[in-house]
């Protein structure tokens, strides 16, 4: 297969750059992965007039080649390595024209590494606006770029652009030995010509890029990257001395351009922007507009996503029930609608709740919203080891950890960015909802304060506090545990505020959905069809027995077809694998106020949390068709044996509600974590204590209770 | 406008003041600020602050920075009078 052009879309963070990539390319956009990193990758194919078909990649936006963050760092190991596989044909960049001298640095760095640029002024009308002018012919030829206007917004110029693409693409421009923008001294001239000995380099410019990154770049062999320590050691090359003064000279070079080339007249204070942020990240307002907004959130995520939940919930039982009468009554049948569907149900219920969490999160993002409240809160999160932009994901912890966890990569620092993933599965996901619904009612009485505040409303809104204190102790018991003192650094950009771009929205909620269902779906699956194993089948022919048993009784009692099948289920579970399991466990769990029942939901329940409702239902010989009240009725009437006292007395309930509120009962959040921190270490230690918080917080609840 | 000299750094700036930036103190994200714009030559002006040692809100021609307290004095500047 012929391998398709590639162009790259590069720029600053907050130049507008997926705006621009998105009106590209349209919404055939597909997300991976750049290899040997969890650093997204969003790419298309799009089609170029008498061009064919070409290869369209997204960069993460950064300031310079020479970047802080982890994300930021894939741009100079693509471009530092023109054997990449995802090394540009041709770069489009994508400058904000407000704020042209910043965003002509990275594009200024990017020139001299020879590849063919093109340079998008974006943002037209907010410059038109401000009445910025630019003479774009002599700019151009000063700077020796192809320049288009564009407005990424509107899509206006994008047209011309695609001109210009098929222009540069046709040419096949071998760009005719440009030359260099930057000028290094003697001594880094000396460097770069020694390395270019060592690794084969198509610029100065890349060369010095290796030599100052050579110890992150995987594509030097470990001869290569000796070498070049070597030669750095020789010349005794100070790299942030050098990358300082290329900076300096590039930018007294840039103003030189721009004095001659862009007429700006002085911007005043008043602007939108400005006064906004006098309320907005004002002391004492700034952090009660976060909270109010907070407050709006969860409230969008419980209310709005009631009915679409019903929907899926209905929609999932009536496939169940349709396949189970159509079907032949034999296990297949069972292990699919029982383990599978079950299993997507389970998965696809939560959609609503994330959606709705990711279109507000992301509706601020594009505001310019959620770079406040870094800024407002990062001094308190520091305290507690994490980082102002750890907010984000403890926010989105509320919905899901998974998505909440992969957002943690725009951290920097690494320690704060582990503490950050340690911690936000604590924070209170929507899974735990349906658990702490069903367990809030033999909790707590149906009591009413003040005629309209609920007492298990109250409740509620306890446990969620308590995750949060949890989460924020845990962190600061990370801080003082986990070495390393890398400096981190806060240095954000607040941008204008600028009212969003729904397209932008709505994509990002689409691949935060999709990230979702295949990081969740693929183990949930898995597990769901273990599950169906270890429930529905037994040691020697105790399940046969355990049915004839039922039959047994429901005949004595003349129960109805129905209230058999649901007593032969519960029979069967309490002498399958699960039920001996819970048994088995019974010793362990016994301080904490439960019984084997308990245990089996507790282990059905290891990989996912929301799995504890349904295996207490099918415990409780309850039938898919009942609703929850049912439900709590017969839990009421539960009795232990031992003690001849009802199972689900507030002691047990409230310990029970606690160890789900702090337990990792989540197989998905623990491979994601796996992954994002590469070794199985920290998602076991994660485990770790996340259970024995969960389990002494039990007992001590427990003890005290009853 | 009449400039004097010292060795001041925004840390040191009040709320509301405007100083114009000489130095930046070569660190780890000496390259992360030049290129977020605090450039030497540059005029800032620090326009709030929050409590308890809280981050910095800078104004650097119209593009709004927020900074901590350990960034603000790597950043070496000379107040205007």
């Amino acid at each position: 297969m012929k391998s398709l052009l590639r162009i790259a879309i590069i720029g600053n963070p907050n130049s507008g750059k997926t705006s621009v990539f998105n009106k590209l390319t349209g919404l055939n956009q597909k997300t991976g992965n750049f290899p040997g990193v969890t650093v997204d990758k969003k790419s298309s194919i799009t089609t170029i007039e008498s061009v064919g078909k070409v290869h369209v990649i997204d960069f993460p936006g950064t300031y310079s080649l020479y970047p802080t963050a982890y994300d930021e760092k894939v741009v100079f190991r693509v471009l530092s390595n023109n054997h990449d596989p995802n090394y540009p044909d041709l770069i489009i960049y994508i400058a904000d024209a407000t704020q042209i001298e910043r965003h002509l640095l990275l594009f200024n760095q990017i020139q001299d590494l020879g590849i063919p640029c093109i340079l998008c002024l974006n943002m037209e009308d907010l410059a038109k606006d401000r009445h910025i002018n630019v003479n774009i012919n002599k700019f151009s030829e000063l700077l020796s770029t192809s320049v288009v206007w564009i407005n990424g917004r509107t899509g206006a110029g994008v047209l011309k652009l695609k001109q210009k693409v098929r222009h540069m693409l046709e040419l096949n421009s071998k760009d005719p030995a440009k030359k260099a923008f930057y000028n290094p001294d003697t001594n880094t001239q000396q460097v770069i010509e020694e390395v270019k000995k060592t690794v084969d380099c198509k610029s100065d410019f890349q060369a010095l890029l290796i030599a100052h990154h050579y110890t992150e770049l995987d594509f030097l062999s470990n001869l290569q990257k000796d070498s070049v320590k070597k030669i750095l050691k020789e010349y005794q090359f100070n790299p942030l001395k050098v990358q300082v003064q290329e900076t300096m000279e590039r930018y007294s070079r840039l103003q030189n351009v721009l004095l001659s080339t862009v007429i700006e007249p002085p911007v005043t204070e008043n602007n939108r922007t400005y006064l906004a942020d006098k309320i907005l990240t004002h002391r004492l307002w700034g952090p009660l507009i976060f909270f109010g907004i907070l407050l709006l959130l969860f409230q969008a995520i419980f209310s709005w996503a009631e009915w679409p939940m019903n929907f899926i919930d209905n929609t999932v039982s009536i496939v169940k029930e349709f396949l189970n009468q159509r079907l032949p009554h034999a296990w297949y049948t069972s292990l699919l609608t029982d383990g599978l569907i079950a299993g997507m149900g389970g998965i696809i219920i939560f959609i609503p709740q994330i959606a709705i969490l990711f279109l507000m999160i992301s509706f601020l993002e594009e505001l310019g919203y959620m770079a406040r409240a870094v800024y407002l809160f990062d001094r308190l999160m520091l305290r507690f080891g994490l980082n102002g932009r750890s907010i984000v994901a403890l926010v989105s912890g509320a919905a899901c950890a998974i998505p909440a966890i992969m957002s943690t990569r725009t951290i920097n620092n690494w320690k704060e960015r582990l503490i950050t993933i340690m911690v936000t599965p604590l924070i209170s996901c929507s899974a735990r909802l349906p658990v702490f619904a069903v367990l809030i009612a033999f909790a707590v009485p149906q009591k009413q304060f003040f005629g309209f505040v609920s007492a298990q409303a109250l409740v509620l809104m306890g446990l969620y506090l308590l995750g949060i204190l949890a989460a924020l102790a845990a962190a600061l018991v990370f801080k003082k545990i986990l070495k390393g003192g890398e400096s981190s650094f806060l240095l954000i950009e607040l941008p204008e505020y600028k009212f969003p771009d729904w397209k932008n929205v709505f994509i990002t909620v689409r691949d935060k959905v999709i990230s979702f269902v295949h990081e969740a779906g693929k183990i949930i699956i898995v597990i769901s069809v273990v599950l169906w194993v270890i429930s529905s089948f037994g040691p020697g022919s105790s399940m046969e027995t355990a049915t004839s048993e039922a039959e047994t009784i429901a005949k004595k009692n003349t129960y109805t077809p129905d209230q058999t099948n649901n007593l032969i289920a519960s029979k069967k579970i309490e002498n399958s694998y699960a039920g001996h399991l819970g048994k088995f466990i019974e010793p362990v769990i016994a301080p904490l106020g439960f019984d084997w029942k308990i245990g089996i939901a507790l282990i059905t329940s290891f990989a996912a949390r929301e799995v504890f409702v349904g295996t207490m239902s099918t415990i409780y010989s309850i039938g898919s068709n009942d609703n929850t009240s049912t439900m709590r009725e017969k839990m009421a009437q539960e009795i232990n044996q031992k003690t001849g006292k009802p199972v689900f007395n507030y002691a047990t309930s409230f310990s029970l509600l606690i160890f789900y509120l702090f337990a990792m009962q989540c197989m998905s959040t623990i491979a994601v974590v796996r992954r994002e921190t590469g070794t199985w270490k920290w998602p076991m230690i994660q485990l770790a204590y996340m259970s024995i918080l969960a389990y002494v917080s039990s007992l001590i609840v427990y003890q005290i209770l009853s | 406008m009449e400039y004097i000299v010292s060795l001041e750094t925004i840390a040191d700036m009040e709320v509301g003041q405007t100083a114009i930036i000489r130095e930046i103190d070569l660190s780890k994200f000496s390259t992360r600020m030049l290129a977020m714009g605090l450039v030497p030559g540059k005029e800032v002006k620090l326009v709030r602050k929050q409590p308890w040692d809280g981050s910095y809100y800078l104004n650097i021609s119209n593009h709004f920075i927020g900074i901590r307290d350990n960034e603000a004095k790597l950043i070496k500047i000379e107040m205007i009078l």
